[in-house]
């Protein structure tokens, strides 16, 4: 029988229990890592969901999601007409509270025009909306099954329809709505506010104003120069769809990323150190046994494959249980876990390095070991 | 005659330098045959096990000469490459103290 394996045996209990816990030291560094992961992907939920080619919003902004964003809304036809476009639709774009059966929760409100650019890319039950306003179609995150009522604002609305991982840059679910219900959600002002805002006139009083236009184009126009024709409107700016997605990731959830990014990094490093403290007070455990391996004069390798075969299998029993552990816990995390093949297997190779690096400590120990500290006498 | 398994010609073997040193082993003389069977007596701190370590080359000797199966192992230095080859070919071991952890549960 292999040496490591029956060094194991004879301490079975206590190998088990340090894989367990450095298995969930590892579960935190992973989930540490799927949730930065999380963070970025759900900032493009939208937008990619959307399949805008292009975003037309207020002149000198950067929305809707990084900036405020108002333009009228017959801004739309305007783009429709646009050498290249196939096709336009108006969204407004606004975070509420609402009333739900289960209490108040957190909801970004989308309005579209069914039938145009705006909508769900995929339902997941129900069906999308119809020609009869106030229905709504809400993201299984809101929590709200089909047929439920959600109060916003003065009225109620009805769930006909739910998506699947919708969400905005802040992690909130998004609803679908008629463009008309939202705009009345939006800026109809209460009754007093808006004698108040005629009397000043500070405008306002419109209410076809709606926060963006997205287009889509033919196969082969070039977004950029889509995007230039529309900027000759003195009141309009445009993004092209991989701006938007830039804007997103490096503008909007940017300090979150970074935040995450970099404890992420300190985990790590904190993993690493406490994997090469472990394996050195194995090692260090078994100073006589290894003195008496070279008393009896086993060579350098088989010291050193003692060492090394335990550090990864001990890295490697902890690394499964982590991926067991974060495997079945993640859809109990408030927001995204997002770990893909590619993050699981490069987390693989972190540990697998962290313990090569974490015997080598060990390994020179161990071959500074004298044969006679073997002799009790 | 055969040649002895044993032979260790007047091995000394002391221990540190200056005014601390301690001579544990003064020119020692042993022989011994294949097929002998040899015990070592006396009071605790005359050096028995010191003289086992040298002849077993854990420690090493700081005179004389020691021979194992007819091949010089030590004579002024060590005249083998690979110690722990020869440990591992040539020599046994039985521990004075075995303990739960020497090597009891590895095969
Ligand atoms: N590593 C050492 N350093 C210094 N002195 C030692 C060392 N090992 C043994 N001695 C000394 O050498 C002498 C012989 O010790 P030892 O061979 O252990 O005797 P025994 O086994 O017959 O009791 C003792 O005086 C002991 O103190
Ligand atoms: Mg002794």
């Amino acid at each position: 029988m292999n040496l490591a394996l029956a060094d194991i045996r004879h301490k079975l209990g206590r190998f088990v229990l340090t894989c367990l816990g450095l298995g969930l030291l590892m579960a935190v560094a992973l989930s540490m890592v799927g949730i930065y992961q999380g963070v970025v992907s759900e900032a493009l939920a939208l937008s990619r969901s959307l399949r805008a080619d292009l975003w037309v919003v207020e002149s000198g902004t950067r929305g809707p999601f990084a900036e405020a964003s108002r333009i009228p809304g017959d801004v739309r036809e305007m783009v429709a007409r646009l050498p290249g476009v196939a096709a336009a639709g108006a969204i407004t774009l606004r975070t509420a509270e609402a009333q739900a059966p289960q209490g108040t929760i957190r909801v970004q409100v989308i309005g579209y025009e069914p039938g145009r650019p705006g909508g769900p890319s995929a339902i997941s039950t129900g069906r999308g909306l119809g020609g009869t306003r106030f229905e709504i179609v809400a993201d299984a995150r809101s929590g709200l099954p089909l047929g439920a009522t959600l109060l916003l604002g003065r009225h109620r609305y009805q769930v006909v329809g739910t998506t699947r991982g919708l969400v905005s840059s802040g992690g909130d679910p998004l609803i679908f709505m008629h463009l008309r219900d939202s705009q009345d959600l939006q800026f109809r002002l209460a009754p007093a506010a808006a004698r108040r805002a005629l009397a000043a006139a500070t405008g306002g009083g419109g209410t076809d104003t709606v926060n963006a236009i997205i287009a889509r184009l033919h196969p082969g126009a070039d977004p950029a120069l889509v995007a230039e024709i529309a900027q000759r409107w003195k009141h309009l700016a445009a993004l092209t769809d991989r701006q938007q997605s830039d804007l997103l990731t490096m503008s909007v959830v940017n300090r979150a990323r970074v935040q995450l990014g970099m404890f992420t990094v300190v985990l790590l490093f904190v993993s690493a150190v406490i994997i090469a403290l472990i394996i050195y007070t194995m090692t260090m455990d078994k100073l006589r046994e290894i003195a008496t391996l070279k008393l009896i004069g086993a060579p350098d390798r088989t010291i050193i494959g003692l060492v090394l075969q335990q550090a990864l299998l001990l890295g490697g029993m902890a690394y499964v249980a982590a991926v067991a552990i974060v495997f079945s816990a993640r859809d109990v995390f408030p927001r995204a876990v997002v770990l893909g093949p590619g993050e699981v297997t490069a987390m693989a190779g972190v540990i697998a390095v962290i313990c090569l690096l974490g015997s080598l400590v060990s390994i020179r120990a161990a071959l500074r070991i004298e044969p006679q500290q073997a002799l009790g006498g | 005659m055969a040649v002895p398994i044993v032979q260790v010609e007047r091995l000394s073997k002391t221990f540190g330098a200056g005014e601390t040193a301690v001579r544990a082993l003064a020119e020692v003389d042993l022989v011994v045959e294949a097929g002998e069977v040899v015990g070592l007596k006396g009071p605790s701190g005359s050096g028995k096990s010191t003289l086992l370590n040298l002849i077993a080359c854990i420690q090493e000797p700081t005179g004389g000469r020691l021979s194992i199966g007819g091949e010089t192992v030590w004579d002024g230095q060590w005249r083998v490459a690979d110690l722990r080859a020869l440990r591992r070919e040539r020599i046994g071991f039985i521990f004075q103290f075995p303990t739960p952890s020497t090597m009891s549960h590895w095969p």
